[in-house]
Formats: C-alpha cells, sequence, structure tokens
C-alpha cells in the first residue's frame, strides 16, 4: 500500500504526476472509506489534509476558505459565521457531526457527491488551484486532477437557499441537494447530491428571473429537461424535480 | 383499572443481566467465539432466479490444494431438504435452482482465499427456465410450477352469514386493495455460527436460532444420524425479528463438517445476509366492508395473498395469523376470508415479528377509518360500538383467556395526543400534520396445533445459585430479563440468585421461541415447579438446621428463619448447597399447550393494544415524519419493566420502518439494495417518543399471568401511523411502504379535484 503524506501542494502534485491518474488525494478520507467494501485493494493515497494553516480569511473584501479545513471547523469559524450565515448553516444541515470533524470543504467539493456543491455553485464561488481560479460549476462539469487550495465567495453575504433532502431524518444519501440565490438581476439555482449530476438549472433560471408566474408542473418540468437528476431504484427523476421545485416555490411562497 | 406508564415501569426497574457486556461492545454473541481454527466455507449459488441444473464440475476445486471438501447435492447422506413443517428447501439443490442465491455446491477450505479461488474453479451448466416473479400470475392455470406440482402453497377459506349484507342498497361499502412491501430484519448480527465435529461422531453447533431442539433433529435427519449425536448452542443472538427462525447455513456447515471433521464457521456478510435471508412475505389484500347508517358492521370480505418464494418455509403459518386476523377485533355479521399463499422465484420470505398479523392489521384498520370517516363517527367511538364479545375469537373460536380491547381503546381515545391535530405546521403551510389511532388483537403462541408446550428446569447449583435451564433462546427479545424476574419474582428470592441458562438443547425443549410466546411459558413453567422446588429446599434447610420446616422461607441470598430476627439467611444457598452430598434439588416441568377449545386453526388467548400516532407530512418533499406515538398494551402484569419498555419503543420504531422507509426494490428475482446504504431503516433521529400505557390487570379468573410483548407493538404501530397520514393527506393509504412520491402524487390529485 503507498501512502504518503505531502508537505506542500506542488509536492503532493508531483507525486500524483508520477503516479498518473491512479493515486487519490486523501484528506479526511470519509468519502473513500466508503469504496473499501467494494474494492479489494486501495489506490495509491497522497495524504493533504495538513496542508492548510489557517480556516478563512478576506482578500479584497472576499471571502476565502481553506480547501483542507475540516468542516466543522468551518461552521464554527467566526469569520465565516458573520460573513457567510447560510454556509455555516449549510454545513450543519450535512453529514454526521463525526464525519464533518473528518471531513474537509474540498473533499466536499471534489467529491461527485458532495452535498456543498449545490451550494456553492449557486453562491457563484470559484476554487483556487495552483492551475488557476475555476468557478464551481466548471469544476463540477468536468473531471480534474489537480488539488483545490482554498474556495472563494464572492458574494458571501447574500442569502443561499439550501437544502439537503434525505430518505429519512438522518445518516442519508441525497435524494436532491439544492440550492438557489437571488440576486437583483437573476436566480441561480443549482442542484446535486448523492448520484446526480452537481450543475445550475440554466432553464429554471430563466423562468424563475423572468416576470412570468411559474407553476409546480411548469418549473418540474424545466429542471427535469436538464437532464441532472438521475432515475433510480429509490426514486425517479421526475420525483427528484418536482421535490426540487416544490422547494424553490415553498421557499419563495409561491407554492398554491 | 391499574395502567403503569413508562416512568413508573423504569423506576421499579433494574438493569438488565446481560445490558454490560452488550453496552461495552464484548463479546458474548456466537459468532464472536468462532474458532480460529474453523474452516471457511464458500457456496456455489445461483445466479439466475430459475432453472435446470445441466451439469456441476468440482473436479478442479477438489483437486486444489487446501480444499478439504467440495460437496454436491450427490452427497447429502440422509434427506436434502428443511424446513419448519415442509422440508423442502434443498442443503444443496439437485436438479433445479429455484431462487437466486440457491445453493448448488458447498466446500470447505484452509483459508478464505483458497476457498475463494476453489469457488471460482467451480463450473455449474445452468438453463434458464421462465421465472415466476408476481405471486397472482404464479396461480394462473399453465404457469409453470416453481412448487413440486403447481404454485399455490396453501390456501384456506372461512365463511359465516348472509352476503347480502355488503351489497344491501342502505349500506355504506368500502373495498380497496392493500400492499405491503418486503421488509427485511437487518438483526445487528448476521447469521452465522461454527460447527465443531466431536472424535466420538457428535457434533456441536453454535448458530443463533429460535428453536435449538428443532434444529437438532432437522440436522439429524440430513446427515441421516441420531439427534442424541448433536448439540446445538442457539443463544445468545444480536437480534433476530424471526431472520433467524429458520434454519440458515447449519445445514451446509454440519455436512463441511461431517465430511471434513474439522470445525467449520461461517459468519454472513451484511450483502449475503441481505441477499439471502429470509425476508417479510409480501401481501397484496383486497377488502370490502360495510356498515349500516348508525355505524354498526355488517359484512367484511377479504382476499389474501402472499409471496413465500421458492420454498414453503412458515409462509401457511404467517398466513394463518393474518387469516386469523383479517377480521380484527371487530363483531361483523357476515364473513368471507378468503387466503392463498404462492411460491414465486423471489427470494424467501418467511418469519418476521407480525407474522402476518401486522400485514393485515394495516388494510383493516384503514377500512375502519375510512367506514368511521363515511357515517361521521369519530374512529374510536366507531370501534368501540362494533367490539366482539371478549371470549368469542375472530373466528368465531372460544377463547381461553383474553384482553379487552375496549380497555386499551379507552385509554388511548382519551389520551391529550388526540386533539393535537393541526392541519397546518410549521410555517408557510410546509408541513401537515396528522393523527392515526389504531385498535389490535394479537393471538398469544402459535395457532391451535402449536407447538405451544414448552419445558423448563429449576436446580440449586453448587455455586449457591437457582439455575433455570431451557432451550428458550435470548436473541435481544429479553428472554433473561423474564426468565430471571420470573424465578425471582416467584420464588421470593433476589435477582442476583438467579441464573438462566438459555438455547442448548440438552436442556428441557421450550419448544420455537417465537410468536410471544417464551414469557408466558416461563412464567407459568415457573410458577408450576417453583413451589416445589422450594420445599425441596426448605426440607433440606430444615434438615441441615435442625429446624422445623414451618418456620423456615426462601428470602434473599437462601433460607430464612421466621422465627429470629435476624437480617441475613440461616442458611444461604451456597451453604446449603455444600452441605447437601447427596445431589441438589432439581425440578423439571412441562407447561401445557394453551389453546382454544374449538376445532379450529386459530388462537385461544389474545392480548390488546392500541395506539396513537402523530405525523408530520412534508408538502415538499413528501417525507413524513413520526412526531409521537402513544401504546397502550395488555398483555398481563409486567415481568420485566426495561424488557416491557425496549420491546414496545423498539417494536414502534421498526413499525415506523415498516410503514414508511424500509423498501426492497427487486428485478428478476433479484434484491437490488445489497447494504445499509440503501435500504433505509430508521436511525434514532427517526424514532419518535413513545408513551407507553401498561395495563396490567388480568381477569380473576385468568391463571395465565404475563403474557409476551415481543410483537404487539408492530402490529399496533404500523395501522396508526399509516391512518395518521391518511389523516394528514386526505387520502387512503393503500401501499407500505408510502413512498414520498405517493404522498407527493395524493396532493396533486388532491389540488387538482
Amino acid at each position: 500500500m503507498f501512502f504518503y503524506r505531502a508537505s506542500s501542494a506542488s509536492e503532493a502534485l508531483e507525486i500524483k504526476a508520477q503516479w498518473g491518474g491512479a493515486a487519490r488525494f486523501i484528506a479526511g478520507g470519509t468519502a473513500l472509506q466508503l469504496e473499501w467494501d467494494e474494492s479489494a485493494e486501495l489506490p495509491p493515497l497522497i495524504e493533504v489534509s495538513s496542508l492548510g494553516n489557517r480556516v478563512a480569511w478576506l482578500e479584497q473584501d472576499d471571502l476565502h476558505i481553506c480547501a483542507f479545513a475540516r468542516l466543522e471547523s468551518v461552521r464554527r469559524d467566526p469569520l465565516v459565521g458573520s460573513h457567510a450565515g447560510t454556509f455555516t448553516r449549510a454545513i450543519g444541515s450535512i453529514a454526521a457531526y463525526g464525519i464533518r470533524e473528518l471531513a474537509t470543504l474540498g473533499g466536499n467539493v471534489a467529491w461527485p457527491k458532495g452535498d456543498l456543491r449545490p451550494y456553492l455553485i449557486a453562491a457563484e464561488a470559484v476554487l483556487i488551484t495552483p492551475e488557476g481560479s475555476i468557478p464551481v460549476d466548471q469544476w463540477c462539469s468536468r473531471s480534474l486532477e489537480t488539488l483545490i487550495l482554498s474556495v472563494r465567495l464572492p458574494f458571501a453575504a447574500t442569502t443561499v437557499h439550501f437544502e439537503k433532502v434525505g430518505y429519512r431524518s438522518a445518516f442519508s444519501p441525497s435524494l436532491v441537494t439544492l440550492a438557489f440565490r437571488r440576486s437583483e438581476k437573476h436566480v441561480r439555482v443549482a442542484v446535486g447530491g448523492g448520484r446526480n449530476r452537481a450543475g445550475r438549472l440554466r432553464a429554471a433560471e430563466d423562468a424563475l428571473t423572468s416576470s412570468h408566474l411559474i407553476g409546480l408542473t411548469e418549473l418540474t418540468d424545466l429542471v427535469l429537461s436538464e437532464g441532472l437528476l438521475i432515475d433510480d431504484v429509490t426514486a425517479s427523476a421526475s420525483h427528484r424535480a418536482e421535490v426540487t421545485a416544490r422547494i424553490i416555490l415553498g421557499r419563495t411562497g409561491r407554492l398554491s | 383499572m391499574s395502567a403503569r406508564s413508562i416512568s413508573e415501569l423504569r423506576a421499579a426497574s433494574s438493569p438488565r443481566p446481560d445490558a454490560g457486556w452488550k453496552v461495552a461492545g464484548g463479546k458474548g454473541f456466537l459468532t464472536d467465539m468462532i474458532p480460529d481454527n474453523a474452516l471457511s466455507v464458500r457456496v456455489w449459488r445461483s445466479p439466475i432466479p430459475h432453472g435446470r441444473i445441466l451439469s456441476v464440475d468440482i473436479r478442479r476445486a477438489a483437486a486444489m490444494a487446501g480444499v478439504l471438501s467440495v460437496l454436491k447435492a450427490s452427497d447429502v447422506p440422509g434427506l436434502n431438504g428443511y424446513g419448519p413443517k415442509v422440508r423442502d428447501q434443498p442443503v444443496l439443490c439437485a436438479d433445479r435452482v429455484r431462487m437466486c442465491g440457491d445453493p448448488v455446491v458447498a466446500l470447505a477450505a484452509e483459508s478464505p482465499k483458497i476457498a475463494d479461488e476453489a469457488l471460482e474453479a467451480i463450473h455449474v451448466e445452468l438453463e434458464p427456465l421462465p421465472a415466476v416473479l408476481d405471486p397472482a400470475s404464479a396461480l394462473v392455470p399453465g404457469t409453470i410450477a416453481v412448487g413440486p406440482n403447481h404454485n399455490l402453497c396453501y390456501e384456506r377459506r372461512y365463511t359465516r352469514g348472509d352476503f347480502n349484507l355488503l351489497t344491501a342498497s342502505d349500506a355504506i361499502r368500502i373495498a380497496d386493495t392493500y400492499e405491503t412491501g418486503r421488509q427485511l430484519h437487518i438483526a445487528m448480527e448476521t447469521e452465522g455460527g461454527f460447527v465443531v465435529p466431536h472424535p466420538d461422531g457428535r457434533f456441536s453447533v453454535h448458530v443463533g436460532s429460535h428453536f435449538p431442539h428443532g434444529d437438532r433433529l432437522a440436522l439429524a435427519a440430513i446427515l441421516n444420524i441420531d439427534p442424541g449425536r448433536i448439540e446445538v448452542v442457539a443463544s445468545p443472538m444480536g437480534g433476530s425479528f424471526g431472520g433467524k427462525d429458520a434454519l440458515s447455513i447449519q445445514p451446509i456447515l454440519i455436512l463441511l463438517a461431517s465430511f471434513t471433521g474439522r470445525a467449520v464457521a461461517h459468519h454472513r456478510t451484511r450483502a449475503e445476509s441481505m441477499a439471502l435471508g429470509e425476508t417479510r412475505h409480501p401481501f397484496r389484500m383486497f377488502m370490502e366492508t360495510s356498515c349500516d347508517r348508525s355505524g354498526r358492521l355488517l359484512g367484511h370480505r377479504a382476499d389474501l395473498l402472499s409471496d413465500t418464494g421458492p420454498y414453503t418455509t412458515k409462509g401457511p403459518d404467517v398466513m394463518d395469523t393474518a387469516f386469523e386476523n383479517a377480521a380484527g377485533p371487530y363483531a361483523f355479521e357476515a364473513l368471507d376470508l378468503h387466503a392463498r399463499v404462492a411460491f414465486t422465484n423471489n427470494g424467501l420470505s418467511g418469519a418476521f415479528r407480525g407474522f402476518g398479523a401486522v400485514q393485515v392489521q394495516f388494510a383493516l384498520e384503514q377500512q375502519m377509518d375510512r367506514l368511521a370517516a363515511a357515517v361521521g363517527l369519530d374512529p374510536a367511538v366507531f370501534r368501540e360500538q362494533n367490539l366482539r364479545p371478549l371470549h368469542i375469537g375472530p373466528l368465531d373460536q372460544v377463547t381461553t383467556g383474553a384482553q379487552h380491547p375496549s380497555r386499551v381503546l379507552s385509554a388511548i381515545s382519551t389520551h391529550p395526543l388526540r386533539h393535537r391535530s393541526n392541519h397546518n405546521e410549521g410555517g408557510k403551510g410546509r408541513f401537515l400534520r396528522g393523527t392515526g389511532l389504531s385498535l389490535i388483537t394479537k393471538g398469544e403462541g402459535f395457532s391451535k396445533g402449536g407447538p405451544n408446550s414448552g419445558s423448563l428446569s429449576l436446580e440449586l447449583t453448587k455455586d449457591g445459585h437457582i439455575l433455570l435451564a431451557t432451550g428458550a433462546v435470548e436473541m435481544g427479545q429479553g428472554a433473561i430479563p423474564a426468565a430471571v424476574a420470573a424465578v425471582a419474582t416467584v420464588l421470593g428470592i433476589s435477582q442476583t440468585d438467579v441464573n438462566v441458562r438459555l438455547g442448548m438443547s440438552g436442556d428441557p425443549n421450550a419448544g420455537p421461541s417465537a410468536a410471544s410466546r417464551v414469557t408466558g411459558m416461563l412464567y407459568r413453567g415457573v410458577q408450576h415447579i417453583a413451589p416445589l422446588l422450594s420445599a425441596d429446599l426448605l426440607t433440606a434447610a430444615a434438615d441441615i438446621l435442625g429446624l422445623p420446616v414451618g418456620v423456615l422461607r426462601l428470602g434473599n441470598g437462601g433460607v430464612w428463619d421466621n422465627s429470629t430476627q435476624r437480617n441475613r439467611p440461616s442458611l444461604a444457598f451456597a451453604e446449603l448447597a455444600d452441605a447437601l452430598k447427596n445431589g441438589l434439588p432439581r425440578r423439571e416441568a412441562l407447561v401445557p399447550a394453551n389453546e382454544t377449545p374449538s376445532a379450529i386453526k386459530g388462537h385461544g388467548d389474545f392480548n390488546a393494544a392500541s395506539a396513537l400516532a402523530t405525523v408530520l407530512v412534508d408538502q415538499w418533499t413528501g417525507a413524513i415524519r413520526v412526531e409521537r406515538m402513544a401504546v397502550a398494551a395488555a398483555c398481563g402484569p409486567v415481568l420485566a419493566p426495561l424488557a416491557f419498555a425496549g420491546q414496545i419503543e423498539g417494536g414502534a420504531v421498526m413499525g415506523i420502518g415498516m410503514a414508511l422507509l424500509e423498501h426492497m426494490p427487486e428485478s428478476a428475482g433479484r434484491f437490488l439494495h445489497r447494504n445499509l446504504d440503501g435500504y433505509m431503516i430508521p436511525t434514532i433521529a427517526d424514532a419518535p417518543t413513545v408513551e407507553i400505557i401498561a395495563l396490567e390487570e388480568i381477569d380473576p379468573a385468568d391463571t395465565l399471568g404475563p403474557r409476551g410483548i415481543g410483537e404487539i407493538s408492530i402490529n399496533v404501530a404500523v395501522p396508526a401511523v399509516a391512518n395518521a397520514v391518511a389523516d394528514a393527506i386526505g387520502v387512503p393509504i393503500r401501499k407500505l411502504p408510502i413512498h414520498p412520491a405517493d404522498v407527493l402524487a395524493a396532493l396533486r390529485q388532491k389540488s387538482s379535484s
């Protein structure tokens, strides 16, 4: 078994390059742990959790959060709490306390099932990597081999509506996780969670931005049309879409 | 009438004797004790639901180093079949496979790795046959037979009265079809254990089960040996809920132990347990029920169909219980009951807490609420006015003991929770609240014909304890605390003076630990033999102390002298045991079956329970949360309060799982969830506060004492939750578990109408 504790981001990337695509970055290891029952052997692991030294900071008025910070540290951080209260609450609504004590922000964003992806897409967050800045929705739409160093939240103070819908009250995979944010000019909506693909719901955004009154069936169809929600034995894509539409309309006081 | 609340029960309790190691995660279950040198077992199982076995080639596997034995059906020395009554489930399939996972070849090897490689080397050629996956289609003439000749495993009918009442012009009639799903037991400890062959030809079988004496007979038939050569240790288990009622890995383990002469072991992974274990029987139930304008019940028709999988298992017994409970505690002028159990190529169904009754109780209690609403009566009033006379059972049999349903109904119908119903909660109209009430009765033990009798022994042991020994098993349900409490209460000694030894086939045969029968059986047995053992002990003590027997009594720690003021026993149990040179006193008793005198397959004794549930339905997601529950149970005096409370609370949460969460999707005879990431069971966050009301008073003429409490709470919780959801969304519930998508569909339908 190969396990290497990297002392810098550049070293981590160097080791990763030596192993090619086979190696995996590991921080909290909570997502990787879910795969252990399935595979006989672990991939080569490059440990990166000690690469950060502070949780959050302000840079040109934007809130930055270290990607290597544990979710629970981010949730308890006073700077995050005062600048991005809805993000603090969003973290509190995902994963169990014990998982949040291990899992990192970067790990959650890098993981396809990460529940914070929709939040960060709706918040127009940007990932800072050694290869430059990448908007979260771009990151989610293609697979990248680089390392996330920090997350920039440009509109930290604006309210992001966020909800993870599970199958039971706690310790549940996501049926759908969604987030939306209204600015003066537009509405930005994103979904993800579980095996759904994380991404923006552009058709729904357009409809919600325009002044016409949108009904449940219409919004459900628009959510579904994006093709991000999966159909499986636990729930149909149309059910996931209807839940998404109901929450958006409900939270904006438009569900009759 | 006395009613004790849970807090009073808890205040009166001492910790369970088995609490320590269980809470600490210590080793105590049989699968914790698998010997290091035990051989690894692998089984070649069918990947298809139905097929003909064309050839089986084990030569490569058998020739591998480290492989000790590779066995086919032709190697089974005795009966290649087992089952609780009908022994139609093969140890190893000979000519056909009838479900995914049916075993064809079993092997034992020195290590898991070698066993895996040997398994890979086995070649079985199967010719697929049409798979019978729907129980209704299974019964259509011309369908390929899964069973020996056809697919009708069991059928039963009962009719009484004039059915024109159902369709009388002024009658109010509700007719609908209800369905319940395939719930899995999900015991903490999966099936497993080990078998050790001894040089003298005996076998020790250490595998959790409900009936060590029955296992011994079945395994002896498979090996074609005298049952006396097999000793079964079946207890304690880390949960069962019926999932370890049937034999699972024992037949293959003992076969391999017999061929190799070595200890063999297997402990199923969660995925194996979920794919191969028995499940709750899925039911389809048509019910048609009528009442007059005043709300008096007239006629009731029920047509029940269950899917037992390819082998009989407990299919007929589960259906008998469903059949008997299809009329509930209610009086009907006319009854028409029809039940069928179908063979299919789906996985096995079998015993499960609630045992057929819970399925029909869900459907019947929906019918009662719908009729009550149709005539404008309060659901409790409607039920109260339709109760059957106490000493007549649901199939018109004479009962020998019964707890009156009106008492539990009265405790629940006046409960403050009933009047909390407020249909719009949580702000912005997101949540709908509903309240549901249920009323059920539950037969104690098995139906007439049993096995309902059981034996136990009570003795003084050398270490100064009173030992109760019986084949009844501890599976987490509280047999140990119930046994300790029964002995201590009846003998008037301390619980620390009592030891129990459970689950061994060498001890008296208790019959199966199932059907909520253990507590009652233990108590009645102890009540019968404790005075005899007490007399033996006091006579011996009188002799030793040189005192008349009349001044002596048993008390904490030993034999006390009533004629003195001493604050300790005159002779401690250990001193008494030391002094007895010619053997220690021991008494054994057979507890006779308590069955209905009527010539009908039904129960003789019924307990009663009523429950209230309040739920919040999320109109945005369709999710349902049970907020609060209250359960009133009349099961006789409470013997072990903590175990009693644990059973009520645990059953209620398991009922929430059945009603709201636990769904096993299937495709082509295969269960699609492999682990608990997909198959959702309730967590502590899904558990509501459960208020427990114990109505302990029994009829002065009732000699049966405390009854079992293992199942009744799931029976009563499921219909209460379903009725609460129907109340919240204003639409009947026809299918369990209630999927959030169905809730949203109902809300859409309601808003458009």
